[in-house]
């Protein structure tokens, strides 16, 4: 397994863990399945860029930083606005990202403290809110497992 | 002499129109509901309710009320003349009604 894949493993087993966050809501990792219309609200958890450097005179050492997104996407209630449908999981997975077990190799976990936010309306109001979290990490080598 | 077209073809209810009450009116327009993705993550539906203008120029949106018996209730968000005597209600789903 590479460290890529194990941090978006830890990020989303945080997200997973129980209480399951929102009713009906869904974690994925990997995967740009839309929220289905019977789902109210749903998690997901993207790796979106790795960029790497080499550390010591040898070049054995790759320092990473890896850049992982999770959105929560959520469907409003008739007569719900989309700020009042996401709140009570926005501070919930805030909450959980900040708690997010390191895996091997990893030296730095920043959740930045930047949320972006996108509306639309449809059937139901519908909305976006995206994390963003910074690990930084090293591997070894040619291999880019940690 | 301008020309004035007969929409009354165009929203027949026995043929392509839905019966429905605008405001405690009846109405017949064209019902269309299709799925779209919102914000490139969401599965959603994009109802429009398509009818004479001259049959809405009373809406309010945000206030006014659409019923299409069979299908549901639906509040009209914005109204969208498109400047020939037709326009497109765009609506948001209150509560679905059994067929």
């Amino acid at each position: 397994m590479t460290a890529f894949l194990a941090i978006t493993d830890a990020v989303a087993a945080a997200l997973v863990g129980s209480p399951a966050l929102g009713r009906h809501g869904k974690v994925l990792r990997g995967r740009r399945t839309p929220l289905a219309q019977a789902d109210q609200v749903g998690l997901r958890v993207n790796a979106v860029r790795h960029t790497g450097t080499g550390v010591d005179i040898d070049g054995v050492t790759t320092q990473w930083e890896t850049l992982v997104v999770v959105g929560l996407l959520v469907r409003a209630l008739p007569d719900q606005d989309a700020e009042a449908a996401a709140d009570p999981l926005l501070s919930d997975v805030w909450a959980r990202l900040q708690a997010v077990v390191p895996p091997v190799g990893v030296t730095q976990m920043v959740l930045d403290p930047v949320i972006t936010r996108d509306i639309d309306e449809a059937d139901q109001t519908v909305a976006v809110a995206n994390f963003s979290m910074r690990v930084v990490h090293l591997t070894q080598g040619a291999a880019l497992a940690a | 002499m301008p020309m004035v077209e007969d929409l009354s073809l165009f929203f027949n209810a026995d043929e392509l129109a839905h019966q429905a009450v605008l405001d405690n009116v009846v109405v017949a327009g064209i019902f269309d509901n299709g799925y779209e993705l919102a914000l490139g993550a969401i599965g959603v539906q994009r109802p429009t309710f398509t009818l004479p203008t001259a049959a809405c120029s009373n809406i309010e949106p945000g206030t006014s009320h659409l019923r299409i018996p069979g299908v549901g209730s639906y509040s009209v968000q914005e109204v969208e003349p498109d400047g020939t005597g037709v326009s497109t209600l765009r609506l948001q789903l209150l509560q679905v009604e059994a067929a």
